[in-house]
């Protein structure tokens, strides 16, 4: 190191500078491998007979937890794919329409979480084009603080190659706590099997049959959960941004290619006694009507006004239903499939 | 545009890299001031005319008093400020707050009216700059200072834009001498400027901010939880409030050493403090500092001629508190909060004088067991008097209060590991380090291993735990 005492301060802290970061910048990156961070990445999967007509199937996790895809597509006797986006909601499953070829019917499945304009895709920057995101939040006439929300995911994303882990801390957390409890050999905590949504291997569309009931949840950690919920939304439900924009334009554009079947999936009682005032659900029934304007021959299948969910029994979080909710909900799906004639 | 987010960021470097660029004195302070004006307009639109009339109704009044040699007119002069100041400070923050009184009292003698509600915004930062500024007016009344003679100059230093929105409150005395000649920016300051940014946004994104989400739902409800619970979300409270405040310092400090401007401290490990009148001193220095040379030494000179000293200072030091405690938000609470800090600070100026224990003092196993207890007793009432700070009402914060210190058992147990380890932190750095260290001075001078490791430390904080929705800083509010 004598060679350094020569060195000019500003070549010294140029230096320090560089280490600093590339040291910051390689933990950053064996952190985010060793708790398996979930990547900006499409996850596709199918069930079913792979010939003939398939049905495309686009929606968030709520969707695809929430029915019994085999029994769907023996059915109806049709293949079935589906590809989606953690946490993702139209402005992001847009960009898959164009993975879509052959479908008939497409299925879109929406809930009131995923048209929810402040729950943001965290992924949302790596699949919506930034010009598209500005065009579309000049179109819905969006304030101020929630285009800066929404274009600062931007930066983010970009910051991201650098620093994978960045603005990722609670999955950081809580994947370095179930690798630790995994390392000691300790068996995962409640929350832990709660929390956690076990995701098929490979490419089978197929979620197996949860038995977690939002009921059976300790009243401190519903709390919690909710608080950390409100704090991710900003206390906040509307439907009248960049999220419906792009859902209307999906709809046109499914529309064009064949039919589509509009499935409203159900959120918890426990969310709805939190969030739902009157008011917000009905701006979510004024954002579907004005889908279905925009959409008249899709088909819209009201799954969330089913009675029979009225139970926290029947989900495993706020949003997602359990294997016995999913039952429920997939018998009512096809007995509207059964009953409708304009359905396949 | 807060300090946390990436826009302030690429703001900041870009102005930083043009005025590295100019050569002229000149052009760097318009460009400062320029970009402060464009920084306070990204907070508010209206209030920067606000601003730019505090500005030069000062800058005038100052002038003014300095051409004057009579005393009465620079003594009318200085009422002039003192009413411009504190009547916009008082419209725009405490109208109605008082309009409530006015009528609750009218209502409790018995004349009920209609109570008018005025939608008035609070202006951002207004308590700092209208502080900055009452201060430049009083000490060019007394003559500590010269008159500064730029109006460019004077508006820059009440909307330089890294103090503008929560201070530090520098005083025109530290800022003014600091555009008289521009100052070398060498490598080290931009490295301790960028250590003291560094240090500063990991208190607020690492510990305030990770906690924030569970303190508040703690102070939502505090009839929901049990007694431990409320502890755990008081005391993260505190250190929530520290870091949070201690951090955005922290980001103004090295901001201004990076453009070139010293800036003082504003914390000082306030939870090391033996006693309150010690925490004080080391809690949000530059405000206590101004209550102490503005507000309570004028009123020791105007009272000097009772001659019980102990019942004098007392009383001043409770309406400094009380009035201190009002300065950070129109409402009671803030108020209880300051005759708390009050009857503690006058508790102990009366100990120190009566000194019971003066003949153990020389005891063996006294000392260390007396720091012990006193430490003890500090934290102890700046922890209590802060659930008058956070909570939103008088009930709230009575019923926190009550069910606190009767140990509820009833309610939920929701113990979040985030404040445990926010609080193991804080209290760590406090308590063991050594007091009045800097830290932000001492690393840019350590060797090569040591300063990479802590600045790749601090930056694996942030990038693996900071949180991810960053919080804005409380006391923006103020």
């Amino acid at each position: 190191m004598r060679w350094f005492i020569n060195v000019s301060d500003k070549a010294r802290f140029l230096f320090v500078v560089c280490m600093a970061l590339f040291i910051a910048i390689v933990v950053s990156h064996v952190v985010a491998i060793w708790t398996r961070l979930p990547q900006p990445r499409l996850t596709c999967r199918r069930v079913g007979p792979e010939d003939g007509p398939q049905v495309f199937c686009l929606g968030s996790s709520v969707v695809q937890f929430g029915l019994a895809w085999p029994e769907i597509s023996e059915a109806l006797g049709q293949g079935i794919e589906a590809c989606t986006l953690l946490g993702s909601s139209p402005a992001e499953w847009e960009s898959s329409l164009s993975l879509v070829t052959k479908a008939n019917p497409m299925l879109i499945g929406v809930s009131i979480i995923d048209l929810n304009e402040s729950y943001l895709c965290e992924f949302r920057a790596n699949f919506v084009p930034i010009m598209q995101t500005m065009r579309d939040l000049r179109q819905a006439h969006s304030d101020w603080q929630f285009s800066k929300r929404v274009l600062s995911q931007y930066p983010l994303t970009y910051f991201r190659i650098l620093f994978p882990t960045a603005g990722k801390s609670d999955r950081v957390l809580v994947g370095a706590r179930r690798k630790l409890l995994q390392l000691a050999r300790l068996p995962p905590t409640a929350d832990d099997k709660a929390n956690f949504l076990v995701l098929p291997k490979g490419g089978v569309l197929n979620f197996g049959y949860s038995t977690v009931k939002l009921s059976a949840w300790p009243a401190n950690k519903a709390v919690r959960r909710l608080a950390v919920l409100r704090d991710e939304i900003h206390g906040v439900h509307r439907f009248d941004g960049p999220k419906k924009i792009a859902f209307l334009r999906m709809l046109e554009h499914a529309q064009q290619r064949g039919r589509v079947i509009v499935v409203v999936m159900p959120v918890a009682p426990m969310y709805s006694r939190e969030f739902l005032t009157a008011e917000v659900v009905a701006s979510f029934e004024n954002a579907l009507a004005e889908a279905q304007r925009a959409a008249p021959h899709a088909r819209f299948v009201r799954l969330d006004q089913l009675p029979a969910l009225n139970s926290d029994d029947y989900y495993s979080d706020f949003v997602h239903l359990n294997g016995a909710g999913r039952q429920i909900v997939t018998e009512a799906f096809l007995k509207q499939l059964g009953t409708d004639s304009r359905l396949p | 545009m807060i300090f946390t987010s990436f826009e302030f960021v690429a703001f900041f470097a870009t102005v930083a890299l043009i005025r590295s660029c100019l050569r002229s004195f000149t052009a760097e302070k318009w460009l400062v001031l320029a970009v402060s004006i464009g920084f306070y307009l990204s907070w508010s639109i209206p209030c920067v005319f606000l601003i730019l009339f505090t500005s030069l109704a000062d800058y005038s009044i100052g002038r003014k008093m300095g051409q004057t040699p009579e005393p009465i007119s620079r003594r009318r002069l200085l009422v002039l400020s003192l009413v411009i100041n504190l009547g916009l400070l008082g419209f725009f923050k405490y109208s109605n707050f008082l309009l409530e009184n006015v009528w609750f009292v009218l209502g409790a003698l018995g004349v009920h009216f209609q109570q008018p509600h005025y939608n008035v915004i609070l202006p951002p930062g207004i308590s700092f700059y209208t502080f900055a500024s009452i201060s430049y007016v009083i000490d060019v009344y007394y003559e500590r200072i010269p008159v500064c003679q730029s109006a460019r100059d004077y508006t820059l230093f009440i909307t330089f834009f890294p103090k503008v929105l929560s201070g530090p409150i520098v005083r025109a005395g530290e800022f003014l001498p600091q555009l008289k000649e521009r100052a070398r920016v060498s490598v080290k300051d931009i490295e301790i400027g960028l250590t003291y940014f560094l240090m500063g946004a990991v208190k607020k994104l690492v510990v305030a901010d990770r906690i924030a989400g569970h303190v508040s739902i703690i102070f939502s409800a505090p009839i929901k939880y049990d007694g431990l619970t409320l502890l755990t979300g008081l005391l993260g409270y505190t250190a929530q409030i520290y870091c949070d405040f201690a951090g955005y310092s922290d980001m103004a400090i090295g901001c201004a050493r990076i453009l070139g401007f010293q800036f003082p401290e504003n914390f000082q490990m306030p939870f090391s403090a033996v006693t309150i009148t010690e925490f004080w001193r080391r809690w949000h220095i530059t405000m206590s500092r101004w209550f102490r040379d503005y507000l309570f030494l004028p009123l020791e000179i105007a009272t000097r001629a009772n001659p019980n000293a102990t019942l004098r200072v007392s009383v001043n030091m409770m309406v400094t508190m009380l009035l201190c405690g009002l300065w950070h938000g129109p409402s009671w609470n803030f108020v209880i909060w300051g005759g708390i800090h009050g009857a503690a600070l006058t508790a102990h100026k009366v100990w120190t004088v009566w000194n019971p224990l003066a003949v153990v003092k020389n005891r063996p196993l006294y000392r260390p067991l007396w720091n012990l207890f006193s430490r003890l007793l500090t934290l102890t009432t700046v922890v209590l008097a802060m659930i008058f700070f956070r909570a939103q009402s008088f009930s709230d914060a009575t019923s926190y209060l009550i069910r606190l210190m009767s140990w509820a058992h009833g309610g939920s147990r929701l113990i979040s590991p985030y404040i445990v380890a926010a609080l193991v932190a804080v209290l760590s750095v406090d308590l063991l380090a050594v007091k009045n260290r800097n830290l932000a001075l001492e690393v840019p001078q350590m060797t090569l291993a040591p300063r990479i490791l802590i600045y790749a430390g601090l930056l694996m904080a942030l990038v693996l735990v900071g949180a991810s929705d960053p919080v804005t800083f409380i006391y923006f509010q103020f």
